[in-house]
């Protein structure tokens, strides 16, 4: 269990979080969404442990965070970071085998254990076949699944997924969740934050939002999915219609102007359709 | 319904024969570099048996095997011709030795300055810390300390390591724009501060008339007139940079993947930077203090290796520091004899005049082939 109690953080004399309280129990798979500088990525390092936080505390199993030692807390938590850049061309399958350091004895090497749950991983997120080329000769879409598969090898309990389907096509994003849903039902806590609001409502079952660095609402994903909540966050129009398989709520935006096939426009300001 | 469950059959068969080939690769690899590290291992050796044989005075190959062998004590020959037994001993072989001590710690240091610091331009030539070395060595023989000791160490080779820290330190802390180490303005405060030493070391050296060492043998780095004093003197401390460095290699690959990235896998970051830093920074100075400043070799060594066995840093260590250290013994056997008058060349010369060229064609050659973006 996460319990982030009224954490303020930030970088120099940037205070990005102002005060967030959020409890995260063990086996939920919650998305945490908002607008840009909303402080979700801050949130994300606050709670890894790599973003130092200067007052409230954040709880893993009852112990703050920063009194694990890095090793131990890599051991139950696994991130996948927004962008990654790796200064040397390392094979794909060398990077996923990084996510089994936190198990590794101070002398001894990757074991035969070790590159089999790598490998596995890497057949898990589809990308086996690319395991002996260079990270640096990989897509951008390939190179997130490269370190979606390092999170999965590092099997921890908890997995934190910082837009990490960002560059990733439509079909390879269910994939990429169904996984996570998969790992969900077998056991793990998944966070992801997300800028895709259909997909969160589509796979998470409670969705917290920010803005300016606190929690503007939280809840089950059809208490909070509604035109009036989403609309107030993102300043603009947005209307949420059911999802014609599996019900969830989806969300639809409305432009400000628009020409319609029937060759007349429309124009709406902030609060809704004008004409 | 059976289609797809067929099609996900098919998939797993074809994937599992993709792991095993996978594995066999592996143990190839594996094997390329065991195979790759005997080769430089066996090069590095007829390299010292064969620099030890060429010189002004030419002593046959045959000699020199037969000398080395009852020098550890294989064969007794009672017929070797004593000057040419001391000739080697205590002239050649501590040379060789000694330069192929320095190219090992140069290409090593190399090696972890680039990969601590996500540099591919970083080497204790570029980024001014051999320039600290040389300063606080400089400075002791200047003072009238240079025969002094502390602690049972040589007060010049310790100098020469807090030079090399400090210089270090400025030029972190010149290079940290917002609290971020960039890469590019790294070697630009390298060469201020590079130039900045160097300078200051000449000024010492015009200073102290009397000194016996020229100031370009600072400057330019030579082995001239060095042997088995020296090479105990710096070994302690090529050791434990050796040690530092080799314990911290798999740190150093996953904090290739940025900090933040890497302290969420389990690195404590700024203890594997810290103790990789001081590590190349001992190498550095157990080089500087014994040679002076020389260029190129920490440069060049890592890149080749890198752009043949890829970027693992203990590999890398282990090839990148026989490639230096027969780098090294060539360079200064080119050094001792290249002059037609008996007269030496810096070896720093040598390295410079091969290294430079070689170093145009490297990143010319092959722009992703460096392991650098």
């Amino acid at each position: 269990m996460i319990e982030i109690e009224n954490i303020v953080a930030g970088y120099q004399d940037q205070e990005v979080l102002k005060g967030i309280s959020l409890k995260i129990i063990h086996n939920e798979m919650i998305g945490i969404l908002g607008p840009n500088g909303s402080g979700k990525t801050t949130l994300i390092m606050a709670l890894t442990g790599v973003v130092p936080i200067r007052s409230g505390q954040i709880l893993l199993d009852g112990k703050p965070v920063r009194t694990y030692p890095t090793k131990e807390m890599a051991k139950r938590v696994a991130c996948v970071p927004q962008k990654s850049e790796i200064s040397f061309d390392f094979t794909n399958l060398s990077i996923v085998l990084m996510g089994r350091y936190p198990y590794l004895d101070s002398w001894a090497g990757y074991s035969k254990e070790d590159r089999d749950l790598a490998k596995d991983a890497m057949r898990q997120t589809g990308i086996l076949k690319l395991a002996q080329k260079s990270i640096k000769r990989v897509s951008g879409g390939e190179s997130q699944l490269v370190t979606i598969a390092r999170a999965i090898a590092q099997t921890t309990e908890i997995l934190i997924l910082d837009e990490a389907t960002s560059n990733l096509d439509a079909a390879k994003k269910i994939q990429v969740f169904d996984l996570l849903t998969k790992k969900n039902h077998e056991g793990a806590t998944v966070i992801c934050v997300l800028h895709d609001l259909n997909l969160a409502a589509l796979y998470c079952k409670r969705l917290v939002f920010l803005k300016d660095g606190k929690v503007v609402i939280d809840g089950q994903t059809q208490d909070v999915f509604k035109d009036s909540v989403l609309s107030e966050i993102y300043e603009t129009d947005i209307r949420v219609s059911e999802h014609p398989v599996t019900g969830t709520p989806q969300a639809h935006f409305v432009p400000f102007c628009n020409v319609l096939d029937s060759g007349d426009s429309f124009c709406r300001n902030k609060f809704g359709r004008v004409n | 319904m059976s289609g797809v469950f067929i099609l996900e059959q098919k998939i797993t068969a074809m994937e599992t024969v993709d792991s095993n080939e996978l594995e066999h690769h592996y143990q190839n690899e594996r094997w390329r570099f065991t195979a790759s590290m005997i080769i430089l291992i066996l090069t590095a050796v007829t390299s010292v048996i064969l620099a030890c044989s060429i010189g002004r005075i030419e002593i046959p190959f045959s000699v020199v095997i037969k000398c080395l062998a009852s020098g550890v004590g294989l064969i007794h020959d009672e017929t070797l011709d004593l000057m040419q037994k001391a000739i080697i001993f205590d002239v050649r072989l501590s040379r060789v030795c000694l330069s192929a001590m320095v190219g090992l710690a140069l290409a090593v240091s190399g090696a972890a300055f680039q990969g601590i610091l996500r540099n591919p331009l970083a080497d204790p030539f570029t980024i001014g810390v051999s320039a600290g070395g040389a300063f606080g060595a400089a400075l002791i023989i200047f003072l009238g300390l240079g025969s002094k000791t502390a602690w049972g160490l040589g007060l010049a080779p310790l100098a020469a390591l807090m030079g090399a820290l400090s210089a270090l330190a400025a030029v972190i802390s010149l290079a940290r724009v917002d609290g971020i180490l960039r890469r590019d303005t790294m070697v630009l405060a390298g060469i201020v501060v590079a130039t900045f030493l160097g300078a200051l070391v000449s000024l010492l050296k015009s200073l102290d008339e009397e000194s016996v060492a020229s100031i370009v043998f600072w400057v330019m780095g030579s082995f001239q007139g060095r042997g088995w004093s020296h090479a105990i003197f710096a070994f302690p401390y090529l050791v434990a940079g050796l040690i530092l460095v080799v314990i911290y290699s798999r740190e150093i690959d996953l904090m290739s993947l940025g900090d933040f990235p890497a302290r969420q896998l389990g690195v404590d970051t700024n203890k594997a930077r810290a103790m990789v830093l001081i590590g190349a920074s001992l190498l550095t100075a157990a080089a500087v203090s014994v040679s002076g400043v020389i260029g190129f070799v920490g440069l060049v060594a890592p890149h080749l290796v890198r752009m043949s066995v890829g970027p693992n840093h203990l590999r890398l260590f282990v090839l990148a520091g026989l490639l230096g250290m027969i780098a090294m013994i060539w360079s200064d056997v080119a050094a001792r004899i290249i002059l037609p008058e008996g007269e030496e060349l810096p070896v720093g010369v040598i390295t410079a005049l091969i290294g430079g060229p070689f170093f145009c064609v490297l990143l010319k050659g092959a722009k992703t082939g460096t392991g650098f973006d």
